[in-house]
């Protein structure tokens, strides 16, 4: 158990034609016990960052810290980590018991019936006790998913590393193994930095989650802050599902003025803007459910042509068409829109975000209003993520 | 993330940032252990390479310009004066010279003007006849075995057995089976058409021919049948909704899809027959009259037989200029199939 | 190639278009195998025949006597040449396997300065007649006093671009991750190549292994230079002499060809996959 720090850490690659950046001066700190999510579109870096954690890849510049030690130049083998695999990556010519005592009987000096019984405590723990004597070819792929869980747990490391574990599996199963994996956390309670691509993973299991983009960390924050809160329009689109609204627009000093459309804006956002917009435009944002039907008319209220609507049983998905461009919106499941139907929707006046049109980075963002739902009616522990805020954003 | 999940650490370029982090980037451990691994376990085929290949193809070019014998001695340069000017040319010059329209055509009609012509032109005669029927033959033959054929294992064997066979041991059945009184004419007396096929210098070579013919088709039918099994099925049943029958699927879709095999054993067949040698030397060790006397075997007997080797290696320089530009056309195919494995 | 699947509308298996076609296939691949086969057995058949000349056979033999064969073992050392042949080809191919995974290993997973450039130099070899070599070698190992030696027989025979081609292809296609994870259960990259890789490796290495084998067996023009002396000869060397000796006794030069070829055919009906598999990744010299 181990905090483990990001210091400045670049990487480059030789490239085809020239070098490439794969990790821009990350700094990070992954507190002791805490489950991170690494998570952004493909190349942006956090298989990288993960591997230079993990001592697979030696950085270009910058030190990683696991506890107190300086890891930089240290193999991966000394590092006290262990990792989970995409493609799990378990040796094939070995039983699951030569699998997950293979680390043991290479890094250690413990006697034989030590391994053993460690071994047979993490079979236990993960339920395949009755897979240990077959092959990894024999099992199928949520087994193998937990014998490469239970090759990392055996080693007792500070810090577990996964890359994206669970893209191989198929969705129902994926969505088991995100419960199992939080509940081994609770358990273990160990360090754990997650890579993923699925923002709906990084959402439901990050105790915090870092977005990054492009080589450079866009956001660390919890999950509710990068949804309600985040720093720039990458965090706002990539986060959430389906993803926010981005209509451009012009400041006039009062209002936002888009096609066809002005939105005024409260005293407090106008302030936002005018300290911190760099250029003309700003871009406006809008989660799908803040755009809300109504029968009234009122400033912040817009009329749509229906494109498409996509039934999704809980909610439908209405893609509607203004001057302003296309816009996603979501309605209950039991509310029928019909393709063509014209609908009248309000923009609440606190639920918009607005970002700088030229740097992108947020100028205000909604006002958050989460509140406990009636049926609570006592907790257990202090673990409430919705009310444990205080994620540093960076 | 997939652009950067392929390699182990390459090559750190210089970092910029503190000068901590600048000694790190510098002291890239993994890249100089990496070096020092890569280096240590291609050493011992560098060492066999270099004495067993590399070296001998640039000690056999200077070889193909001196004197060379193994009684008399070496190492003169074999001086010789073409247009007024003294190169060290004179093995390539005795090779080539007279050249073969001298003559009247003399030396591809007869041994006696110039034996290296000669065995060109048994060597183009082998591989103009056995290149293309041993591809038609082994196409044909993978294309019968890839149906619902019973017995698919047994006939394969039987196909490619002859594959298995030494040069030395296919030339030295063949050459029983093709005697005066071998199983060949056993078979043809009763057709009235007996004769000493073998021993003959107007069918020797043709008979060499079918002894290629032997091996070759199985060797390119396993090819074949290996192109076969990547036609995708979809393909068939996209020509079968198309509505093309049997013969049509073969032309529009079995041999437009194995263009890659197509190339592949065309180039191997070629080189595989311009150095023929075991089975002739075996067949009739070059005789009758000189009839299947091939390039390569010309070598041989001019390097172990006369132990001319500084002349025997000017024709190996001409048989490699030669076979090289086929070989590099297989060279080319390696490498794009292995791009696409 | 008609699709595997004949159980669809339209494909009739009956009618007379249906039998004659199925007639044709099988007739013309049945005479083709017969045809195919005829030279061994017209081998196998004079090697037992009575007549020492193989004069008169038919094929069908009258009698058959095994008197070819012993007098083959009597007059021939022929226990010396399989002897030979066995050391032959069984040193190349554990000098092969040993070398070329070592080198096919690096080449595929260890990243080091000049790689591809080396790899394109192994490869192109392969383009060498083996002519143009043949003669410095001799030259080399006549030097050395290597002549009519097993090390002379076998040394140059190591250096095979087709090995460290084919076993490169097979490492390649491991995957990485796999190496990473032996990284941090704690090996180094030697530890990384014999304790993971090379196990894996395991269906490449015996088809290289069977592959090399039987071309060594059977590879006549090496041993034929090198090997001089009665007392080295290796099989396909030793008949070529017998021949030559025996000029016109078929039956027991018969005797020795059967000899030469009966194990060569064990092996590849045995290990026909391998062989073939061998065969067809590699495309290899004439």
């Amino acid at each position: 158990m181990a905090e483990t720090t990001l210091d400045g850490v670049t990487k480059r690659f030789a490239g085809d034609d020239g070098e490439v950046l794969a990790v821009d001066d990350l700094s990070l700190t992954v507190r002791d016990g805490e489950f991170l999510v690494l998570v952004g579109p493909s190349g942006c870096g956090k298989s990288t960052t993960l591997r230079t954690i993990a001592g697979l890849e030696a950085v270009s510049a910058g030190a990683v810290h696991i506890g107190d030690r300086d890891v930089t130049d240290v193999k991966p083998k000394d590092r006290d980590i262990a990792m989970v695999f995409q493609s799990y990556a378990l040796y094939p010519q070995k039983t699951v018991r030569g699998n997950m005592r293979f680390g043991l009987e290479m890094t250690t000096d413990l006697p034989d019936a030590e391994i053993t019984e460690r071994v047979a405590d993490a079979a236990e723990l993960l339920d395949i006790t009755e897979l240990l004597d077959r092959r990894p070819a024999a099992l199928s792929g949520g087994q193998q998913q937990r014998v490469a869980l239970g090759r990392a747990i055996v080693r007792d490391p500070a810090v577990f590393l996964m890359d994206e574990p669970l893209s191989n599996l198929d969705a129902k199963l994926r969505a088991e193994m995100r419960t199992e994996l939080q509940a081994l956390h609770d358990q273990l309670g160990a360090t754990t930095v997650y890579v993923t691509h699925d923002q709906t993973e990084a959402m439901t299991m990050g105790d915090r989650i870092a977005v990054l983009d492009g080589g450079r960390l866009q956001q660390v924050g919890t999950p509710m802050e990068t949804y309600y809160e985040p720093t720039n329009e990458f965090v706002a689109t990539f986060v959430g599902s389906p993803s926010m609204n981005i209509v451009e627009g012009t400041f006039d000093g009062e209002a936002i003025q888009l096609p066809g459309f002005e939105f005024p804006l409260a005293d407090d956002q106008r302030e936002a803007v005018e300290a911190g917009l760099t250029g003309e435009t700003v871009r406006l944002g809008v989660r799908p459910e803040d755009i809300v039907l109504t029968d009234e008319t009122g400033p912040r209220t817009v009329e749509f042509e229906t494109l498409v609507v996509e039934p999704m049983g809980n909610e439908n998905v209405l893609h509607l068409d203004h001057e302003m461009g296309e816009v996603v919106a979501t309605v209950g499941g039991n509310q029928r829109v019909r393709k063509g139907d014209r609908v009248r929707a309000t923009l609440g006046a606190d639920r918009v975000h607005a970002f700088d049109g030229t740097t992108g980075e947020a100028l205000f963002n909604r006002t958050r209003d989460e509140q406990r739902p009636p049926g609570v009616v006592g907790a257990r522990g202090t673990d409430d993520r919705a009310e444990t805020d205080g994620g540093e954003t960076g | 993330m997939s652009t950067f999940d392929g390699g182990i650490g390459s090559r750190v370029v210089g970092a910029v940032g503190s000068a901590r982090s600048r000694l790190a980037a510098l002291a890239d451990r993994p890249t100089t252990e990496n070096n020092l691994v890569g280096y240590l376990l291609v050493l011992p085929n560098v060492v066999v390479f270099s004495l067993f290949l590399l070296g001998p193809i640039a000690y056999a070019f200077v070889l193909s310009f001196q004197e060379w014998n193994l009684f008399l001695g070496t190492g003169e340069p074999a001086w010789t004066e073409v247009f007024g000017v003294r190169l060290p040319v004179a093995n390539y010059l005795d090779t080539l010279m007279p050249l073969p329209w001298e003559n009247d055509w003399g030396s591809i009609r007869s041994p006696s003007y110039n034996l290296w012509w000669f065995a060109v032109r048994n060597t183009v005669a082998y591989t103009a006849v056995v290149v293309p029927v041993q591809i038609v033959g082994g196409f044909l033959v993978a294309l019968a075995l890839d149906t619902r054929i019973r017995g698919k294992k047994v006939f394969r064997a039987a196909y490619f057995m002859p594959v298995m066979l030494s040069a030395a041991a296919s030339g030295v059945i063949w050459r029983w089976v093709m005697a005066k009184n071998g199983v060949l004419n056993e078979l043809l007396r009763p057709l009235g058409l007996a004769y000493p096929w073998a021993s003959s210098p107007d069918t020797a070579l043709a008979a060499l021919m079918l002894i290629g013919l032997w091996g070759g088709i199985g060797f390119n039918m396993i090819l074949y049948l290996a192109g076969l099994q990547n036609i995708p099925e979809e393909l068939y049943e996209a020509a079968r909704i198309d509505g093309a029958d049997g013969w049509q699927r073969v032309r529009h879709v079995t041999w437009p899809n194995l263009r890659n095999t197509h190339f592949f054993v065309t180039v191997l067949a070629i080189i595989g027959t311009f150095q023929v040698f075991g089975i002739a030397l075996a067949f009739a060790e070059g005789g009758p009259a000189r009839a299947t006397t091939t390039i390569v075997v010309l070598i041989y007997e001019t390097a172990f037989v006369e132990s001319s080797f500084g002349r025997a290696a000017s024709m190996a320089f001409l048989l490699f200029a030669v076979v090289f530009v086929f070989s590099y056309y297989r060279y080319r195919i390696q490498q794009q199939q292995e791009v696409e494995y | 190639m008609p699709p595997s699947n004949y159980d669809y509308p339209g494909y009739e298996r009956s009618g007379p278009a249906y039998w004659s076609k199925t007639a044709l296939l099988y007739g013309g691949v049945g005479i083709g195998a017969l045809l195919w086969s005829l030279p061994f057995w017209w081998m196998l058949l004079t090697a037992v025949s009575a007549n020492p000349t193989g004069a008169g056979s038919s094929l069908i033999p009258a009698e058959t006597t095994f008197a070819n064969f012993e007098d083959l073992f009597a007059t021939q050392p022929v226990g010396r040449w399989f002897f030979n042949t066995i050391v032959f080809a069984g040193s190349v191919t554990l000098f092969n396997l040993t070398f070329d995974s070592l080198a096919g290993y690096a080449l595929a997973k260890v990243e080091f300065v000049g790689r591809e450039k080396l790899f394109l130099l192994f490869v192109a070899t392969i383009m060498v007649p083996s002519m143009v070599t043949l003669i410095p070698v001799f030259i080399l190992l006549s030097e050395l006093g290597w002549v009519n030696t097993y090390q002379g027989l076998i040394a140059p025979l190591i250096a095979n671009p087709l090995g460290i081609f084919l076993l490169r292809q097979q490492f390649k296609s491991l995957p990485s991750s796999l190496g990473d994870a032996a990284k941090i259960d704690g090996c180094n990259e030697l530890q990384t190549f014999y304790k993971v890789y090379l196990p894996l490796a395991k269906p490449a290495l015996a088809t290289l292994g069977i592959y090399t084998f039987v071309t060594t067996w059977k590879n006549f023009e090496w041993p034929l230079i090198i090997a001089s002396d009665e007392s080295m000869y290796t099989l396909p060397v030793a008949l070529f002499a017998v021949r030559n000796q025996y000029f016109t006794e078929w039956g027991l030069v018969m005797a020795a060809a059967t000899v030469i070829v009966l194990p060569v055919l064990v092996v590849f009906m045995s290990a026909q996959k391998y062989f073939i598999r061998g065969m067809t990744l590699s495309g290899m010299k004439g």
